[in-house]
């Protein structure tokens, strides 16, 4: 991980053992006659299956930044929601995608996890209940790949469960006592932060050994779990400051501001 | 400086970005999962202003980021350096308007984006695929933070706004990790504990690079101006925090976020 050098150190960080995924899985390469979305490009999936336009809309608008996109994106998937293959579609995508695409897969889920549908449910239960996949980088890395699908697919089922979603209240408690322990700790913290965490949610909680005392962290306490000691900026060792301290506005941007004001362009 | 790697499958016909010399590399011959670049890319709208700000401020030399890394071709969101400006594009001005250096307010948002210029010695490209990024520091050799091809296309924007911050202190406070395997699933990477996680030779004291991780990705959560969030990059900005909490620590932190990105006490 680090080694010393000449007096020198190398910190080595991040390794793939962190949400490890492998280079070439998310890559897949497009086919021909795959069209990029106009939009974004959401997940292209070049040989096996990719789901039809409306999927690819709705994996494409999720990107959309700002309350506006926010909306169409909605908007998309409540139009979605309304087929009745809808999640048989999100099946197959996800299920086409090996388990190291987890950005990929993760979308998929994040799809899922908004329908608001009972065939959804057990999508997301079977998702959250998977055991984690670990896997070694190339340079001996380990770590695992599917905990963001998991971790989205339990809480997209604790809103199903919220929503009043038939099946969705059954599906969280078989999360609870089968899904690896994190993940079930965080649908359970998810449920609390919402006020609908029962005694009897916690009781099946405390028979795995999950302690389910949550509390939100504020105040003093929050401002000392936050509290960052400032650490002096590095000298560099040829004395040259390159940067300037930001302070308010950069030189450049008061330029911009005032040439757009006179009318100018830059 | 820079390995020359051919990685992936190439298709000719559906090479996504093009290089201007026959000795340039491609990290990635396609990118196929939206990272969200295109909207992050859309917003700062590759103003040359903001360009000249990161190249001086992070030290981001043509002969670092030439070749196919994108220094010919700076707009290009397939390209690594401007999936790098669009990181710290979101490090500035998501949280805020007036980015600063002063570190007078505990959201990170605000001051990380000067802080991290600050203390990155200087940024740098390479093809590697076995780790995000890298920090080297010393007194016989040219300090520099490198970063990967991961970093480029496994992480979303907002996640390499978070390693960057990262690195920064690995840079600025000489914090390391701990020995590999020992973490909480075994994995390497890690720090001791949350309060104290900067350890190692030569280091400072505190919160270690993965505390750094998560309070950029909380702050995020929390505090993203609404033009430069949705619900799925804070819904990945959470999930990245979590899994950090979960993973990348010897002793539990106990607490995790929820959905909005609160914190709450798990032990």
């Amino acid at each position: 991980m680090h080694f010393v050098l000449l007096g020198a150190t190398t910190l080595t960080t991040l390794g793939c053992g962190q949400q490890s995924e492998s280079p070439q899985s998310d890559a897949i390469a497009q086919t021909p006659t795959e069209q990029p979305l106009t939009a974004s490009k959401g997940v292209s999936i070049g040989t096996t299956f990719r789901g039809g336009p409306g999927l690819q809309r709705l994996l494409g608008s999720m990107d959309a930044l700002g309350p506006l996109g926010e909306k169409a994106f909605e908007l998309d998937l409540e139009e979605y929601a309304k087929r009745d293959d809808a999640v048989m579609e999100i099946r197959n995508l996800f299920d086409s995608l090996p388990v190291e695409a987890g950005s990929a897969r993760w979308r998929v889920v994040r799809v899922a996890a908004g329908l608001k549908k009972r065939e959804a449910v057990e999508f997301l239960r079977q998702q959250a209940v998977s055991a984690p996949v670990m896997k070694t980088s190339p340079d001996g890395e380990l770590g695992d790949p599917t905990h963001r699908v998991r971790y989205s697919a339990a809480v997209g089922l604790v809103r199903h469960l919220l929503d009043g979603v038939d099946g969705a209240d059954e599906a969280t408690r078989q999360v609870f006592n089968l899904a690896e322990p994190e993940i079930a700790k965080l649908a359970a913290l998810e449920l609390f932060s919402k006020g609908q965490l029962s005694n009897e949610h916690k009781e099946i909680l405390r028979k795995r050994g999950i302690a389910a005392n949550f509390r939100r962290i504020e105040g003093s306490e929050l401002d000392a779990l936050r509290t960052v000691k400032a650490t002096p900026a590095v000298q560099r060792a040829n004395g040259k400051n390159r940067r300037r301290l930001l302070t308010t506005v950069p030189p450049e941007v008061s330029e911009a501001i005032e040439s757009t004001n006179a009318g100018g362009s830059r | 400086m820079k390995t020359r790697i051919s990685i992936g499958l190439l298709f000719s016909s559906l090479l996504v970005f093009t290089s201007n010399t026959a000795s340039a590399q491609v990290c990635r011959s396609s990118v196929d999962v939206s990272q969200f670049d295109d909207f992050y890319g859309a917003l700062w709208g590759c103003q040359q202003w903001r360009i000249n700000d990161m190249l001086s401020r992070f030290d981001m030399d043509k002969g670092d980021w030439d070749e196919g890394f994108g220094y010919e071709n700076q707009c290009n969101d397939n390209l690594p350096l401007k999936r790098t400006f669009n990181a710290l594009q979101v490090m500035a001005y998501a949280t805020t308007n007036a980015p600063t250096c002063s570190q007078s307010s505990n959201n990170v948002g605000i001051w990380a984006y000067c802080w991290a210029g600050n203390s990155i010695d200087e940024l740098d490209a390479d093809c590697s695929e076995k780790s995000r990024a890298t920090t080297s520091h010393g007194p016989f050799i040219d300090s520099r933070t490198a970063l990967h091809a991961p970093f480029f296309y496994n992480e979303t924007v907002v996640e390499r706004a978070a390693t960057i911050f990262h690195e920064a202190r690995h840079a600025s406070g000489h914090c390391q990790h701990v020995s590999s395997g020992t973490c909480l699933d075994g994995g390497s990477s890690c720090d001791p504990n949350w309060a104290n996680g900067c350890v190692g030779f030569g280091s400072g004291s505190g919160l270690g690079a993965n505390a750094f991780t998560v309070l950029y990705l909380h702050w995020f959560a929390i505090s993203a101006q609404p033009s430069w969030t949705n619900s799925t990059v804070r819904a990945s900005a959470v999930a990245g925090a979590n899994y950090f909490l979960s993973r990348r620590f010897q002793t539990d932190p106990c607490f995790r976020l929820n959905s909005d990105g609160y914190a709450y006490a798990t032990c």
